[in-house]
């Protein structure tokens, strides 16, 4: 990572270069850029390979294969050909968009936006850039601005899934599910892989109180959730979808290679650690809390005074007093954030 | 339109409905306002800054004050703010009698039961084993004791009673509901009484823009302890809150209900607390209570957390013997029900059971747990809407609600059968309080709303009449005179058991009908009603023809 804070350095002055083209790579590198775009690397890199060396000044293959390379998580790599490309073809928004792109794959979020208001400077209608920047003005809190930046972006190119995409995550969270659902179900129209705009719906729809629409989401979800849209949380959130519906043997499924997925996630635990609880394995359900209660949890997602009830009801159930009165008390004491002070 | 005519046209209407040629729907309610002559308003006072207690009024009450035999209705009322005083009959608390025919007359000020300040509350019971059913009026800082005199009129006996304030100092508090419970069995009714928040004008806080205020969340303002006063026998109270470990615990209570969880004998009491984890009180030989709210699984929803708890009601929900919790909570959270698995432990089960989808959008403040049809389960009904009249305002939030009821289809699943309900379960209104009772003794459960800002809601239970039932009202001997805290097991003719128990305090701030409700489904007989009284005495009587008010007195 080190390197790419070097790359970073890089970028500053990446606006000056030499301008040239590469004609005759044209074709190749404009299927080498749709490959990616469809996420199938291993295609694009076939491709790639395909162009001669003497090309390699080329700044589409340039791009080309920064994008690979990112796609590869080969992201040191990838920032040092994002770099040399924004030096040789400084007007070109695609190069900041890109490589804004990765940098907010990787948590660079600063670095990404200046990239993003770049790519926007060169083509104030570039749709990735415009969902790049809506995405970020959402992360800073900026919602309604967000907001603004995703259905211009959507009025530009209807057809864009990321920023259907991004729109609905803003709506999700608002808890505007039907706005919400809306989105998702754009997203799937275009892109019918989107494991993670199912896993958004299924949650919508749950809010909505929905649950035979929640469960067919997952489902549609979990059929085809491999690839670049795969949802690493789509089994957590089935498995305690199962849960909720007590469908207990089949959340434990889910739970389970949810627990082998994120090992040291807090809430995987917990969860499971729930349904071990509803299924009247004490035991189990102690010792998965008790590992939760040892995972950092750096977002607050699940608070050390939800699993103290869980262990006191646990040990409760156990016969185990002294441990059950331990974690009542904990779980008295310890306090829970307070919501909003408004009641709205 | 008088009761003795209601029967023919239900026939008619039935007919005609089935000879459309649609199944009639197993719960179906009317409204019965217009023709009740009914023209209270729920009058919260408010004024622009929105202060807390403009939003959480609204207790009703039913209750057979004049012993005809039919049940009459209560309503609290709010009062000016600031001066939080009831400075003309809009804000009187109204009484209306129970003319037998549908109608209601207003005897309020006849009876004395206008009040005074910001009233909240109501819980019903005969605390002086006179025959007559009493008022305890609860309100911010000022609650009420009024003694039914049977003649039609209360006197206010507040202060006499030793019930003008909490402690030696008589501190004031702001409380919400309160119940009538014989928590030392000595056959006297004690009270017990939920506070809320640390509230006054001069500590108001105001949330929300200008213009636009919202009423602040409960974290705003520091939470109470609640009370217990026993019942010394001489129409005085004594303080007990301390000495019994209910004064240890302070929380944002709101309903509270009875019931006696873990079948020692001792009833139980389970607090609803504003957005802290709830708390349940278990009576430990009539001495001490021990709250094991966190251990027993009902502080908390399974994701253990506190939800916005406002209403409960504390009954067998399926049918095992043991009491079950229902509570109503805000918007997002789901009404969680907690179901009673023996051992002295819940396991929340709100979409377990179905009520957790239907339950995501609302938010509920009175709930009742009732066999609307007469199928022999209980069925829930909740009375909805949002805390903040502004909070449409500020997003997708729908300030005005229709209420919701769950057919329990047995085995402990509900089914969200609002929209089959009838036209009254599309009415949207600031929905508070709910009584429940059987209000023209045809033995379907009647349910009367309050609505902030205007006239309540008389909802009569019209589903199918075919299906058998039978209401019980007990008469304490050596147990209390209402029988309150007596259990009762009613087995039908074809072997089916239910179990239910006398308690009036039911649902938000409010109170039901002290008689017990059984539906028997096809059973025209019950093959025997067994009735454990507080005192300990069991009663068993066999061979009871349904489709009748049984009264059964301790022997």
């Amino acid at each position: 990572m080190k390197s790419v804070s070097l790359v970073l350095l890089l970028a500053r002055g990446i606006y000056a270069g030499p301008d040239s083209s590469c004609t005759q790579l044209g074709p190749q590198i404009r299927s080498v850029m749709t490959l990616l775009d469809q996420s199938r690397t291993s295609e694009a890199q076939a491709l790639l390979s395909d162009a001669s060396e003497a090309s390699l000044p080329c700044p589409d293959r340039l791009l080309a294969l920064a994008r690979l390379r990112a796609a590869e998580n080969k992201f040191d790599e990838s920032g040092k050909l994002f770099t040399q490309f924004l030096e040789t073809g400084p007007t070109n928004p695609e190069g900041p968009f890109y490589f804004g792109a990765m940098l907010l794959r990787i948590g660079y979020y600063p670095q990404a936006e200046t990239l993003a208001d770049r790519a926007l400077t060169l083509n104030p209608s570039h749709v990735g850039a415009l969902t790049l920047k809506g995405r970020l003005l959402l992360m800073r809190g900026q919602a309604a601005e967000s907001q603004h930046t995703l259905e211009r972006a959507i009025a530009l190119d209807p057809k864009y899934a990321e920023a259907h995409f991004q729109l609905g995550t803003l709506f999700d969270r608002r808890k505007q599910h039907e706005s919400a659902l809306r989105e998702f179900e754009a997203v799937t129209a275009l892109t019918a892989s989107d494991a993670r705009a199912y896993d958004y719906m299924a949650l919508n729809w749950e809010q909505l109180g929905d649950t035979i629409r929640a469960a067919k989401a997952f489902q549609r979800g979990l059929a085809c959730n491999s690839g670049p849209l795969s949802d690493s949380f789509l089994d957590f959130n089935y498995g305690r979808f199962l849960l909720k519906q007590d469908r207990l043997q089949e959340s434990r499924e889910y739970l389970n290679r949810a627990v082998t997925v994120a090992p040291k996630v807090r809430a995987v635990l917990y969860e499971r650690a729930k349904l071990l609880l509803r299924m009247g394995n004490f035991k189990d359900a102690v010792q998965d809390a008790v590992r939760a209660l040892d995972t950092p949890d750096p977002g607050h997602v699940i608070l050390d005074s939800q699993l103290y009830s869980l262990l006191a009801v646990s040990f409760s159930r156990l016969g185990s007093v002294e441990e059950a009165d331990k974690f009542t008390r904990l779980a008295a004491e310890t306090g829970i954030p307070p919501r909003s002070a408004d009641r709205k | 339109m008088r009761f003795a005519m209601m029967p023919v046209l239900l026939t008619l209407f039935w007919g005609a409905w089935e000879s459309t040629g649609r199944p009639a729907p197993p719960i179906h309610f009317e409204s019965g306002l217009a023709a009740s002559g009914i023209g209270f308003v729920l009058r919260n006072g408010t004024v622009p800054e929105k202060p807390i207690i403009d939003t959480t009024l609204g207790g009703v009450a039913l209750f057979d004050f004049d012993n005809d035999g039919f049940l009459d209705i209560f309503f609290t009322n709010g009062a000016a703010i600031p001066g939080l005083v009831k400075d003309g009959p809009a804000f009187w608390n109204r009484l209306y009698r129970n003319n037998r025919d549908g109608t209601f007359s207003d005897v309020t000020a006849h009876s004395g039961v206008a009040g005074e300040g910001y009233s909240m509350g109501v819980a019903t019971g005969d605390f002086d084993n006179d025959g007559y059913m009493d008022l305890f009026v609860t309100g911010v800082n000022r609650n009420t004791l009024f003694h039914n005199n049977g003649d039609g009129t209360f006197t206010d006996i507040t202060q006499r009673a030793g019930l003008l304030g909490f402690g030696a100092s008589e501190k004031k508090a702001w409380s919400v509901s309160a119940a009538w419970v014989d928590y030392n069995l000595d056959g006297k009714l004690d009270l017990f009484v939920s506070s809320y928040v640390d509230w006054s004008m001069a500590t108001n806080s105001l949330c929300g823009e200008e213009g636009k205020r919202l009423s602040c969340a409960p974290a705003t303002y520091r939470g109470l302890p609640n009370y217990l006063y026993r019942n010394n026998g001489d129409g005085t109270f004594t303080d007990v809150s301390e000495i019994t470990g209910i004064a240890g615990h302070v929380g944002k209570g709101m309903g509270v209900a009875i019931a006696d969880y873990n079948g020692d004998g001792y009833p139980d009491i389970f607090v609803a607390n504003d957005n802290e984890r709830n708390f349940l009180f278990q009576n430990d030989g009539g001495k001490r209570f021990h709250e094991v709210g966190i251990s027993s699984g009902v502080a908390f929803t399974e994701d253990g957390v506190p939800v916005s708890a406002m209403g409960a009601d504390f009954r067998d929900l399926n049918n095992d013997g043991r009491p079950d919790l229902v509570v109503t909570a805000l918007e997002g959270e789901t009404f969680p029900v907690f179901l009673n698995l023996g051992n002295g432990f819940f396991s929340e089960s709100s979409y377990q059971t179905g009520v957790g989808p239907g339950s995501l959008r609302k938010s509920g403040w009175s709930v009742g747990a009732y066999d609307f049809d007469n199928d022999g389960n209980k069925d829930i009904f909740t009375a909805n809407s949002h805390v903040s009249e502004n909070a449409p305002l500020y997003g997708p939030h729908l300030y005005k609600q229709s209420n919701s009821v769950w057919r329990n289809q047995g085995a402990g699943k509900f089914q969200d059968v609002s929209t089959q309900a009838g036209a009254a379960f599309r009415v949207l209104a600031a929905h508070r309080g709910a009584a429940f009772g059987d209000l023209d003794n045809d033995g379907r459960v009647d349910i009367v709303v309050s609505s902030i800002g205007e006239r309540p809601e008389i909802l009569l239970n019209r589903s199918s009449r075919a299906n058998h039932w039978l209401l019980i009202q007990t008469k304490g001997k050596s147990s209390n005179r209402d029988g309150i805290g007596a259990t009762i097991k009613v087995t039908s003719q074809d072997g089916m058991v239910q179990y239910n128990h006398v308690t009036t305090s039911v649902g938000y701030a409010s109170a039901s009908d002290k008689r017990v409700h059984f539906g028997l489904g096809k059973n025209a007989r019950v093959r025997e009603v067994e009735v454990t009284w507080p005192s300990g005495k069991i009663q068993r009587v066999p061979g009871i023809a349904a489709d009748r008010v049984l009264l059964l007195e301790e022997p």
